[in-house]
């Protein structure tokens, strides 16, 4: 999922392990992952299953898996394809994790197993170190989204993320992650600009695919391509932070969230579905011009986000376009909506200028 | 005062229920008439276009009351029916998503239920509609006890081999309970949601068909609720979602016990819990000696001759096997 594997793999690193990174998500990952996946299960699923054959094939013998208490299926996942992997004659290792929901001990025990016989403080320790990669990650590209929109050389800052990534997975020591960030923010800085005022537009849906770009079909640079800048709503390091961090700052995203989709979406349905409604009411009131919502085919609670996304829509005056990802989307069509509804953005804006 | 409940979702699980308490609260409870093309076709026009069957089945039943002219529509928000699970997402979001997609519609009330929270719970969610239906407290707390004595009921006439609409016609217009004659040597297993399965109009009359090839059918509800939940137990991790979770309990106890000659898995199309518990049944089914399943998928495209075909090869296999 996106950049996760840089921060799991340097704390299990840390912890003395041998460490299969998948190759990034394919074609080929898809094509073996829906071959054995339920036909109507969302695409993660599919994706998911097929980076766990690729590393099999690769000789890994443990999966660690995140796991969940629903109502979204993602909670089940790990269930269902390690009984998939079981059925196709694979022995491999599952460790599920659950979040915690107060059950501590059985947490803690779940950690131990992957701690490698090492003490529980070392286990938290590497995993920060993992979490301050993700972290300065998830600022770069922060940051790079505004560059992106501005840059002269399309895909200069693709090239300096993509390369701060490779050293950042190679840095050894908190030392070393604060220089590389520091080196690569004023990389990301002295890129040529063009002075113009662009478009801004919020990225939101379901993290999986909004975080995944194999999946998403690369949306946040190709909009960086048409000149816009994008801000997406939901981050890695955000997701850890409110699933396993209980967190003062959690409550109070959690409660604005709430107050946000009132309106419309009175109760959390699950997954992201509370998030992509009030995304919009957000990012109508902070002045951006368009949301782009991305989900999975048969996803639940973006089916709910989406059914409800045109009446806010209608309401805020705000346009929002919905893309429904499965194994069978193809880039042309995406690219084709995409810069349609860049150039309404585009019109509307001009038209409220003049 | 006139409440409206939509044939649809959890109408089967609950309406008998729903019915007692309003009306013991001093509503006229109407419903819309069983599923036909006309309603699908109203719900497949006002929904949206990724949503489940039974869903826009919901949103058909839903516009055709609105267009009754009822004062208030029934769509309660079940959130949570047991500790440790949730039902499906659209569940959780079904009056919200009603409520922004439809026009012109009366006021919905959509009292949560949630258990899982003391303020949620049941009680409370009566005690909401029966305040909001203007009626006294003496006469909401008498109604519910009425309703929940009436949902046992309920279930346990289903528990006798009743289907929900017999059931309904026992309870309220007091038709005599039939001792059914089977004489069948086959015994079908016909597993899913409710409100698939009791559908006639968007499973084509499975059932019937069935009896007409000459099988008997058993469905989730004519099984004990003890060995539902001894047997879900046989799942890997605990399911959060009631109603699957019974469903996977259902399937895996006529499979473990070979209580049938096979199992039919009625599922619905961009169903989202249907496309894993699906998985799990057809993989317990290999795991014990290739138990006979046959999956069928219904959307609003289904063909009546496809689905006699597979239903009369299925019996026609069973049969041979024998």
């Amino acid at each position: 999922m996106g950049n996760l594997w840089l921060g799991l793999k340097t704390a299990l690193q840390e912890l003395g392990h041998d460490v299969i990174v998948p190759p990034k998500p394919s074609k080929r990952t898809l094509t073996l992952g829906s071959q054995y996946s339920p036909e109507f299960a969302c695409l993660p699923l599919k994706i998911n299953l097929g980076c766990f054959l690729e590393a099999i094939e690769q000789g890994a013998d443990t999966i660690i898996m995140a796991g969940g208490v629903g109502p979204c299926r993602f909670g089940y996942y790990g269930a269902v394809q390690r009984r998939i992997l079981e059925d196709l004659g694979y022995k491999v290792n599952f460790i599920i994790f659950d979040p915690p929901q107060g059950r501590w001990g059985e947490f803690l025990n779940d950690l131990k197993k992957v701690g490698n016989g090492k003490p529980l403080y070392r286990i938290f320790s590497a995993l920060l170190f993992g979490i301050r990669k993700l972290q300065v990650m998830d600022y770069l590209e922060k940051l790079g989204h505004k560059t992106k929109a501005l840059e002269i050389k399309k895909g200069e800052t693709t090239h300096i993320l993509e390369k701060t990534l490779r050293r950042l997975d190679e840095a050894s020591s908190y030392k070393e992650v604060k220089r590389i960030r520091e080196e690569a923010i004023e990389e990301l800085l002295s890129i040529p600009k063009k002075d113009i005022d662009p478009i801004k537009v919020a990225v939101t849906g379901e993290i999986f695919v909004v975080l995944e770009p194999f999946v998403n079909m690369e949306v946040e640079n190709e909009l960086g391509k048409m000149d816009v800048e994008v801000e997406r709503t939901l981050y890695i390091t955000d997701w850890v932070k409110e699933h396993l961090i209980p967190s003062l700052q959690g409550i109070r995203k959690h409660h604005l969230l709430e107050q946000m989709s009132k309106p419309y979406l009175g109760h959390f349905v699950g997954g992201d579905g509370q998030l992509s409604v009030a995304s919009a009411v957000i990012y109508a009131k902070k002045g951006f011009h368009g949301m782009v919502h991305l989900m999975p085919f048969t996803c639940m609670p973006e089916i709910i986000a989406q059914s409800i996304l045109p009446r806010v829509s209608k309401d805020l005056s705000f346009p929002v376009l919905t893309l429904v990802f499965d194994e069978h989307t193809g880039k042309a069509g995406v690219l084709t909506r995409l810069e349609a509804f860049v150039d309404l953005l585009r019109r509307k804006r001009m038209v409220s200028v003049n | 005062m006139k409440v409206g409940i939509p044939r649809g979702l959890l109408f089967y699980h609950y309406y008998p229920m729903w019915k007692v308490f309003l009306e013991g609260v001093g509503a006229e409870v109407v419903t819309s008439p069983p599923t036909s093309k006309e309603i699908l076709d109203l719900g497949t026009k006002s929904s949206h276009d990724d949503v489940c069957l039974p869903v826009k089945i919901f949103f058909g039943h839903t516009v055709h009351l609105a267009e009754k002219n009822v004062d208030f529509l029934f769509i309660p928000r079940i959130v949570a029916v047991e500790r440790e699970a949730y039902t499906c997402p659209k569940f959780l979001g079904l009056p919200d998503v009603v409520r922004n997609t439809l026009e012109d519609l009366p006021p919905i009330i959509d009292a949560t239920v949630n258990v899982k929270k003391r303020d949620k719970s049941p009680l409370k969610a009566a005690i909401e509609v029966g305040k909001l239906l203007g009626a006294p407290m003496g006469k909401i707390k008498s109604a519910y006890k009425d309703a929940c004595e009436t949902l046992w009921t309920y279930r346990g006439l289903m528990l006798k081999g009743l289907t929900p609409d017999e059931a309904i016609e026992v309870i309220f217009n007091g038709k005599k309970l039939e001792k059914k004659q089977v004489n069948t040597d086959i015994k079908i297993g016909v597993i899913g949601h409710p409100y698939n399965v009791y559908d006639r109009f968007s499973t084509l009359d499975m059932l019937g068909k069935l009896k007409e090839l000459g099988a008997e059918v058993i469905t989730e509800e004519m099984i004990r609720q003890e060995d539902i939940e001894h047997h879900a137990q046989f799942l890997p991790k605990r399911l959060f979602w009631s109603y699957e979770r019974d469903i996977v309990g259902a399937a895996f106890y006529l499979i473990h016990k070979k209580k049938v000659d096979g199992i039919i898995n009625v599922v619905s199309f961009e169903c989202g819990p249907d496309s894993l518990i699906s998985e799990l049944i057809q993989s317990e089914a290999r795991r014990n000696g290739d138990f006979p399943l046959m999956v069928i998928t219904l959307d609003e495209h289904t063909g009546e001759a496809g689905l006699q075909t597979r239903l009369e090869a299925f019996v026609d296999m069973l049969k041979r096997r024998k």
